[in-house]
């Protein structure tokens, strides 16, 4: 790809594989970049760049609660993060995160109200849980049968099922007297709430159980994308599904099922916000997008699984720290666009870091300056 | 507008993975997080011991409706008390968001905090944690030694509403969109159509539910899908301007929603009822000053400067503006009951009898059925 301007052109070339080094120091650079493109913007809106990351980070880190609250809000995102990590690593493209993490909340709590106080605490959390990673995956699988067997679009299909996940969580509370709707709330429809004994249990402050089982998610994926069978084909798969193909993998198959535990990863995000935020399906508060949140997540923790976790952490203390921020004077708005220059850096840096950029003069003197990168 | 942002992000993203084709991806290498930054203990020494009233809004207050109404009201006790110091949040989303937010108010010793929407779960799971803060939230019911609820009585100026629009010669027709069929939106329905019919007995509204609390889009394609069938006037109980800006458009009169949003539909806009939040705000507060706080639950009406009315446009007339002050005036007296039956709901069943009426206590619990005349479904209850 080349470009020319003038006496000059600009010519794109793939780079070689980078180094160990230039692959962490990239994404930092980016990082540090887009804060100080965040500055720049404070500081021609006349606020004061300092006090306002000094309150970003005491306000998403510093104390118990700035630490458990962000924790709180990065739970799910670890969910819909790895969901989005599993798939996007075979170029499977699941964007139905958010429709399988509302679905995920539905089964899990309409289970929990099923059981009642039945069955004890534990197993009735551990039901409510597989009922939400069951329902995930099986809402995935109406995408990924299609894909796998028919080959159908993926991204259409997930993204649509989005919409059809949403009417039917609204459609529980807001538009039925369904099994999931408290009949006796009529100030404003909400969910019934599950019994006591099915809360996940907490351990500091506000702060539940749920954290513990998504890095516990996180580890899992690792390994299995890493050393099992399923895990290699998977990868393979998504380098040349043609390969794949030729050396005997069913990729029918491996799509159908890298699909569907990306669904149960979702769908479980959605039973751990119930069990342990909710307590109830809350249309409201299970519909913000975190499905589309897991995506960035995933991108700019470049699939890595464990690159999830910082990511979600960092993503959830923006919107922890927002309140907080406005309370100084500083618009909301900053932490949107913080997100969004954050992004941009990183997938600037991202494209810098497999592609370089030789300015040639075409006129005059031949001999190419040094690449610009 | 969040949701749009994670979208919009997300494709982004995907952009960014699809495009990254023929790396070799490896394990080792994660993003870290923010640079590293002395934090700054920010406490600052209030002068005189103001009392400090936090404002926590789950849209923005400068959105034409709710939020603003909301805003309003803590402008309104900004103006009217001495001694006090507001702050707001705004766009902060139900559920974790709602719950930090309110331990940080909370943490900081804030003596008031206020949501202005749905919360009550979210409050009552945190306001154990902090006595010494009073949290009060919209439509909640539950109360708590340092929690109470709020609610504005929205049939009150629905009633009026219907009549200003009944008043309107040649309408016959009213197209309306509502958000969700719940019991609230349902009930201002019932009492717009009470009012209207007063004026002219040959009206009927037909009711499209978007289903969503946002989404000017659809609210937009449901106004024009009503003055396609012919709806010679629209009402709206949406918060978005959308509704306005179709009636403008198809040069039809209007009726807004809880704010005075005479500036969006100039030629169109008729009135709307307002939600005057301000007072109750400001009652509260001075209760808290004075040391005589008590939760409790306010359902709050005409009568009790909750609800009032947004300014008349051009084409409603002195006389109907006079019958509006009139009728206003009996509810306020309490020689008014517009709910009096008999009442037949849109299947024919009469579901208030002669001599009953809708009590006052017991208004938020309707109405899971539509009023004769309405055209439109609800869920059964």
């Amino acid at each position: 790809m080349s470009l020319s301007l003038g006496p000059r052109r600009l010519t794109v070339e793939s780079r070689q594989v980078p180094s160990r080094l230039v692959r962490f120091l990239a994404p930092t650079f980016s990082v540090a970049l887009a804060f100080v493109i965040g500055a720049l913007i404070l500081l021609a809106t006349g606020q004061d760049p300092v006090l306002a990351y000094t309150e970003m980070i005491r306000k998403g880190f510093v104390g118990r609660l700035a630490i458990t609250g962000t924790l709180i809000i990065a739970t799910p995102l670890i969910f819909t993060g790895l969901a989005a990590v599993v798939s996007f690593r075979m170029k499977v493209w699941n964007i139905g995160a958010e429709g399988q993490f509302i679905l995920g909340a539905v089964a899990s709590s309409g289970v929990g109200l099923w059981v009642g106080d039945q069955v004890g605490g534990p197993a009735g959390i551990v039901l409510m849980l597989v009922a939400g990673a069951l329902a995930g995956a099986l809402f995935a699988a109406l995408a990924a049968l299609p894909r796998a067997y028919l080959n159908t679009d993926e991204v259409i299909s997930t993204l649509m099922l989005n919409f059809v996940a949403l009417g039917i969580m609204n459609y529980l509370i807001f538009s039925s007297f369904s099994f999931w709707r408290d009949p006796g709330r009529a100030t404003f429809p909400v969910g019934k709430f599950v019994e006591d004994v099915l809360f996940l249990p907490r351990m500091v402050g506000r702060l539940h159980v749920g954290l513990i089982i998504a890095l516990a998610f996180t580890v899992i994926i690792w390994w299995a994308l890493r050393y099992t069978k399923w895990g290699f084909e998977v990868m393979v798969t998504g380098d040349s599904p043609r390969a794949a193909l030729y050396s005997g993998m069913r990729v029918d198959r491996k799509i159908l099922s890298v699909l569907m535990v990306s669904g149960a990863l979702a769908g479980l995000g959605g039973g751990i916000e119930v069990g342990g935020v909710l307590h109830n399906l809350d249309p409201r508060a299970l519909s913000l997008g975190v499905g589309f949140t897991g995506i960035v997540v995933a991108a700019l923790a470049r699939l890595s699984p464990f690159g999830v976790i910082p990511v979600a952490i960092l993503v959830a203390s923006f919107s922890n720290a927002a309140p907080g921020l406005q309370v100084l004077g500083i618009p909301s708005e900053i932490v949107i666009l913080l997100e969004g220059i954050l992004f941009l850096c990183i997938v600037a840096g991202e494209w810098f870091l497999r592609n370089s950029i030789r300015v040639e003069r075409t006129a005059g003197p031949a001999g190419a300056e040094a690449p610009v990168s | 507008m969040r949701k749009f942002r994670a979208v919009t992000f997300a494709f982004l993203a995907l952009a960014l993975v699809a495009g990254a084709c023929g790396g070799d991806e490896a394990e080792e290498t994660t993003t870290t997080a923010a640079p590293a930054t002395t934090a700054a203990p920010a406490t600052t020494a209030a002068p005189e011991e103001p009392l400090r009233v936090a404002f926590i809004y789950d849209g923005e207050i400068d959105d034409g409706g709710w939020n603003e109404a909301h805003e309003n009201g803590r402008q309104y006790l900004i103006a009217n008390m001495d001694g006090v110091e507001t702050t707001y949040v705004e766009n902060v989303s139900p559920g974790s968001e709602f719950q930090a937010a309110f331990e940080d108010f909370g943490s900081q010793g804030y003596d008031l905090v206020i949501c202005t929407t749905w919360c009550q779960d979210d409050v009552l799971t945190v306001a154990p944690n902090y006595p010494d803060t009073v949290y009060l939230s919209w439509g909640g019911y539950e109360t708590a030694p340092n929690v109470g609820h709020y609610d504005g009585a929205t049939e009150d100026g629905r009633y009026l509403d219907g009549l200003v629009a009944g008043s309107q010669p040649g309408v016959e027709f009213i197209g309306y969109v509502g958000g969700f069929a719940i019991e609230e939106v349902v009930r201002g329905v019932n009492a717009f159509m009470i009012g209207a019919r007063e004026m002219n007995p040959n009206i009927e509204i037909q009711v499209v539910w978007v289903n969503s609390w946002y989404d000017p889009p659809a609210e937009q394609q449901a106004a024009q899908a009503l003055v396609d069938a012919g709806a010679d006037l629209l009402a709206a109980e949406v918060n978005a301007p959308a509704v306005a800006s179709v009636a403008e458009a198809a040069g039809i009169p209007y009726i807004h929603y809880g704010i005075d949003g005479s500036g969006i539909a100039p030629n169109s806009w008729l009135s709307g009822f307002t939600f005057d939040w301000g007072p109750y705000y400001l009652s509260q507060a001075q209760a808290l000053a004075n040391g005589t706080w008590e939760p409790a639950l306010t359902y709050g009406g005409l009568r009790d400067d909750m609800i009032g009315m947004a300014p008349f446009g051009s084409a409603v007339t002195d006389e109907t503006i006079a019958l509006v002050e009139q009728r206003r005036q009996e509810i306020v007296d309490g020689t008014l009951d517009y709910f009096a039956g008999p009442i037949t709901d849109n299947q024919g069943n009469v579901v208030i009898p002669e001599g009953g009426t809708i009590p006052w206590e017991e208004r938020t619990l309707c109405c899971q059925w539509l009023i004769e005349g309405v055209i439109g479904e609800i869920p059964a209850g």
